[in-house]
Order: structure tokens, then C-alpha cells, then sequence
């Protein structure tokens, strides 16, 4: 019988007022440290950023790490989504 | 060593002065040493930040101390290590995706080509090479228009010249080479611009096919010319009662044009006194199968009646009555149903 699955637990981090690199370095080391919870999809990260720069670089990352990524924007900031892979 | 000298190193001894020297010069080294792998880290660090796509560190914004305890070399090595890890599966599902391929390329029953922009052939399958290549022949890398058409110039129809062109499939009906005949089919691959990287062309062979339709087309003319010269009256009538076809001997007995069949019954042309019985003998046939020979009697289009007598079958399909035969001719009785 098929679980049910699981909703992640959502972890944010604001980063505005960074910019790269050391946006996208801050949000590498994020994802680093919950790899194997973002991995079976337990973790969602939820990043803050107002980094224009940092909406390609983290994306651009992450999917190469084989994770899934969102970005919206949200009033005067955006907000990335990364969470497990397809 | 003259007095002097050898009395002021004496006095440098007692005073500390030479070891104050000793570790003012090891300081100095070893800041530069520091400095050096600074510069160093700091070369790394950028270096990995461009391979991930991102600006290089400005000393501004991350002094050494800092970096220090940030750690990027760490950081991005982490990451890296999971690339890699999604580049290991990736190329897993590449290659499964690439046998399934290859399986699909040996065991497909149509020839499949694969040729790139300039039209150099990159990989062909079992059967393309039975349908068109002799058995050894090393053709990768030459031009489509050599190998196929046997010409140095590509033909003025060529299929992979107008999938160039218009950037989209399409099939083509019957393309002749050869004395052969073949469906193609074309489909173009894509790179991220946009642009034609290769051209797949499939070719199915039809020859069979269309000698198979020819001679059916043959074979139908002749039952056509037969049909319409008969002087007996042939119908097909389909379960609903509309004609599907008459002949002439038909139209002229009957007194209708070619343009008025459409739009008749055999409702139109039974008479009213032998309708119950005609179309009792059609429900017995559609229902059974069974036909046989039938006296009725029809109305021309101006009012005449006209009894024949014919002979009436069924053709099924899936069980399901398809189309009723008859052919009629004429009797001298004087129009009595049987």
C-alpha cells in the first residue's frame, strides 16, 4: 500500500541585502547542510532575496544539484523555492 | 672579524637585540606566507565561483578573515559533490534511455536515418541499410543525397531540405527511388536556440502496397466496365435504403440520371401494392444472409411500372449487414410479387 506522502518542512532564509557571490554561497551552504532531508523531499527551502543576480546563479545550482526550483517574485523581492527533484 | 664587529655582537647578545631581529624576519615571512595563501584561496574560491556561474569574491564585501570562517572552497565542494552525484544519475537514465533506443532502432520494421545539418548521415539502423545500403558499407559521415539518391546534388523535393525549411515534421506519400516506393516521414531535433541540429527520416516501404492498390484499382475498373455494359439492372443498396450504386441499364430502365441517385430510396421505386412484400424479403435478408430470387415490381420516374425479377444477396461486416446486391431484368408477367 502506497503512504501517503509527507509535507515538507519549510525552512526559510532571508538573504536580502546580499548579492552575489555571497548570496548564492550562503544559500549553498543552506542546501549543503539539509542535503539528504531536501533529497527525500522532508526539507522544502524557501530563500529571500532581492538579488536580481541571484534568481539565475541559485536556480542555475540547485538544478544542476538535481533539485527542483521555483522563483517568484514577490512584492519588492523574490522568493526561491528549492525542494526534491523529479 | 675585526674587534669591532665582534664587540658589538657581543653586546647585541646580552642586549636580546639579535633574536628581536630572528623573529621580526620569521614574522615577516610568515605574513607573507599568509598572504600567499590568501591570494591562493582567494584564486580557488573564484575559480570554483565561475565554474557555478557566479561573480568572483570581492575583498570588500569578504575580507580573509572572513572567508576564512565562511569557507566557500568548502562550501562549493560540498555542492559540487552533489552535482556530481545528479550528473552520475542522470548519465544512468542516459543510458538506459540510449539502450531502449538502440533496441528500438534494431527491432523497428521501417528504416530510421538520422543525418545532421549538413545533411551527413550520423546513424542508421538494421533495416535502413537492408533497404538501401549494401552489407558493409561504411557510409557515416557521408551526404544523404550520395548514399540515398546516388546524386552529388540533393534533388529538387528533397524531404530533409524542407524539414531545414520549415523546422517542423512531415510525412510524404510514396516517394519513388529505385523502382521502390516508400512513405517517409521526417521530424527535425533541436538545439536550445531553436536551430535544426539533425534531421530523422523514417521510410517505410510501400512498394507491395502500392502494387496491391493498383491492381485493385485495375481489378475495379474491370468490374465497373462490366457492371455498366450489363443489360441487366444492378443495384447496391445499403440496411437504410439509399443506393450506393445503380448501372447504367439501371438508370435507363428506370428513367434517372447519375444526379438523382443520391437522393432516391428504394422506398422511391417499389410499387406501393409490393412494398410489404419487397421489404419483408430485405429485413429476411439482412437478418439471415439468406437471399435468393425475388418478382417485384418497380416504378420508373414517370409513373410506368416496370416488373423484374432478380436475384438479391447480402454482404456482412462484423456480423452487421454492409451493402445488398440485386440484379434485376425485366419479365413480360404482369407485375405480381413473389
Amino acid at each position: 500500500m502506497d503512504s501517503e506522502p509527507k509535507t515538507p518542512q519549510v525552512l526559510e532564509f532571508d538573504i536580502r541585502g546580499q548579492i552575489c557571490p555571497a548570496s548564492l554561497l550562503i544559500a549553498l551552504k543552506e542546501m549543503n547542510s539539509c542535503k539528504d532531508q531536501l533529497r527525500n523531499g522532508e526539507v522544502q527551502l524557501v530563500i529571500k532575496t532581492d538579488n536580481r543576480d541571484a534568481t539565475i546563479t541559485i536556480p542555475d545550482a540547485v538544478e544542476n544539484m538535481g533539485y527542483a526550483v521555483n522563483v517568484q517574485r514577490v512584492d519588492d523581492y523574490y522568493v526561491i523555492v528549492v525542494e526534491q527533484g523529479h | 672579524m675585526k674587534l669591532g664587529e665582534r664587540l658589538r655582537g657581543v653586546v647585541d647578545n646580552l642586549s636580546g637585540g639579535g633574536e628581536t631581529q630572528r623573529l621580526v624576519a620569521e614574522n615577516d615571512l610568515l605574513r607573507e606566507r599568509e598572504r600567499q595563501l590568501h591570494e591562493y584561496m582567494r584564486s580557488k574560491v573564484n575559480q570554483l565561483l565561475r565554474v557555478m556561474g557566479t561573480l568572483p569574491l570581492r575583498a570588500e564585501e569578504l575580507d580573509d578573515k572572513a572567508m576564512r570562517e565562511l569557507d566557500p572552497i568548502g562550501i562549493v565542494a560540498d555542492s559540487f559533490a552533489q552535482v556530481l552525484d545528479h550528473l552520475n544519475t542522470i548519465n544512468e537514465k542516459m543510458k538506459l534511455a540510449n539502450d531502449e533506443i538502440q533496441a528500438i532502432l534494431t527491432a523497428a520494421n521501417v528504416g530510421i536515418l538520422v543525418v545532421d545539418a549538413e545533411m551527413k548521415i550520423q546513424a542508421f539502423n538494421p533495416k535502413l541499410r537492408e533497404m538501401f545500403l549494401a552489407a558493409g558499407t561504411d557510409v557515416l559521415g557521408s551526404t544523404c543525397n550520395q548514399v540515398l539518391c546516388g546524386q552529388d546534388v540533393p534533388p529538387e523535393d528533397c524531404t530533409f531540405a524542407k524539414i531545414m525549411a520549415c523546422k517542423i515534421g512531415l510525412q510524404r506519400q510514396e516517394w519513388a527511388l529505385r523502382g521502390h516506393h516508400y512513405d517517409v516521414a521526417a521530424a527535425p531535433i533541436k538545439n536550445r536556440f531553436g536551430e535544426v541540429t539533425h534531421v530523422v527520416l523514417v521510410y517505410n516501404e510501400v512498394t507491395e502496397r502500392k502494387q496491391m492498390m493498383e491492381n485493385l484499382q485495375e481489378s475495379e475498373e474491370m468490374f465497373r466496365i462490366l457492371l455498366e455494359n450489363s443489360r441487366d439492372m444492378v443495384q447496391g443498396v445499403t440496411p437504410d435504403g439509399t443506393f450506393l450504386y445503380v448501372n447504367r441499364a439501371w438508370r435507363q430502365a428506370l428513367g434517372y440520371g447519375e444526379g438523382d441517385i443520391d437522393r432516391l430510396t428504394i422506398h422511391d421505386i417499389i410499387h406501393p401494392d409490393c412494398k410489404e412484400h419487397c421489404l419483408g424479403f430485405f429485413q429476411t435478408l439482412m437478418a439471415t444472409g439468406k437471399g435468393g430470387v425475388i418478382d417485384a415490381v418497380f416504378i420508373t420516374r414517370d409513373g410506368t411500372t416496370l416488373p423484374v425479377r432478380g436475384n438479391i444477396s447480402c454482404s456482412f461486416k462484423n456480423g452487421k449487414p454492409l451493402v445488398t446486391c440485386g440484379i434485376f431484368s425485366r419479365t413480360d408477367e404482369s407485375g405480381q410479387c413473389q
